[in-house]
């Protein structure tokens, strides 16, 4: 069987809510670089949002059936499409009353404080006179 | 020296070449004419270089347009060496300067702070 065919049929495999479980596949050339290429998996799986790779296959286990209800606490995402799930943000306080959080939100998240950020202006508004100096440097060396 | 590499790396370059090759940069400049217009809202070729790698300098990065995202490779250099070499660019293409050294260098200090705070914040 070739290598799109599993692609394909991974692509395919649905759930008791005939959702798809499974929403990205990519080859290793395709998530990986660098010397160390050939010793990446065959193929990367990426699972749909509540769907992972269950506790049992992460210790190494092969349970008869394919897909089965996790009952255990949702803890953690194991191999969920890196789109789904881009950044994973440590907290030890609920930041539920955050909506999309940033690294802006550190500070406050660190310190309880929020950080000013009013004053920041593009660097052309922060060093005018600076900025006209360099300007004339660069238009007398041909960059402007 | 940058651009070359990333050229030679295989990585598609943005330029016009309409900037010769001279003293200064013996290789030619791999420029684009239009990075200079970028503060006067010249900003369609940026689009249509998505993929590809372009030279802008240190100064025209904010005018870059906001909805696109940019790998950045920032380079520096050891800005007593920018000097010298801005001199003796300068000096070949008959212009002087009316800023001394130390203002010259203390006013690149404060843009690259900015800038470089402004890649990461804006």
């Amino acid at each position: 069987m070739s290598r799109h065919s599993d692609i394909f049929r991974l692509l395919n495999i649905q759930g008791a809510d005939a959702a798809n479980a499974i929403s990205s596949v990519l080859m290793k050339h395709e998530a990986f670089s660098g010397p160390y290429l050939c010793l990446g998996p065959d193929l990367v799986i990426g699972y749909a949002q509540n769907y992972r790779a269950s506790a049992e296959t992460g210790l190494g286990k092969a349970p008869a059936a394919s897909l089965e209800v996790n009952t255990d606490h949702w803890g953690a995402d194991h191999c969920i499409n890196s789109d789904l799930v881009p950044g994973v943000l440590f907290a030890n306080r609920d930041v539920a009353n955050i909506p999309d959080v940033s690294f802006r939100d550190i500070p406050f998240l660190m310190i309880n404080k929020h950080m000013d950020q009013s004053h920041l202006k593009p660097p052309s508004e922060q060093t005018r006179r600076g900025q006209e100096n360099i300007e004339e440097r660069l238009k007398g060396l041909g960059y402007l | 020296m940058m651009m070359k590499m990333l050229a030679q790396g295989g990585v598609p370059i943005v330029m016009d070449g309409q900037r010769e090759a001279d003293e200064d940069n013996p290789n030619g400049y791999f420029e684009i004419e239009l990075s200079k217009k970028l503060k006067d809202g010249e900003i369609r070729w940026v689009y249509e270089a998505q993929g590809k790698a372009v030279k802008v300098i240190s100064y025209l990065l904010e005018y870059l347009p906001g909805d696109l995202t940019y790998d950045i490779i920032f380079m520096e250099r050891e800005i007593h060496e920018v000097l010298a070499s801005q001199k003796k660019m300068l000096a070949r293409r008959g212009e002087v300067s009316s800023i001394s050294d130390e203002e010259m260098e203390a006013q690149f200090r404060d843009h690259l702070k900015a800038v470089k705070y402004s890649i990461v914040v804006f």
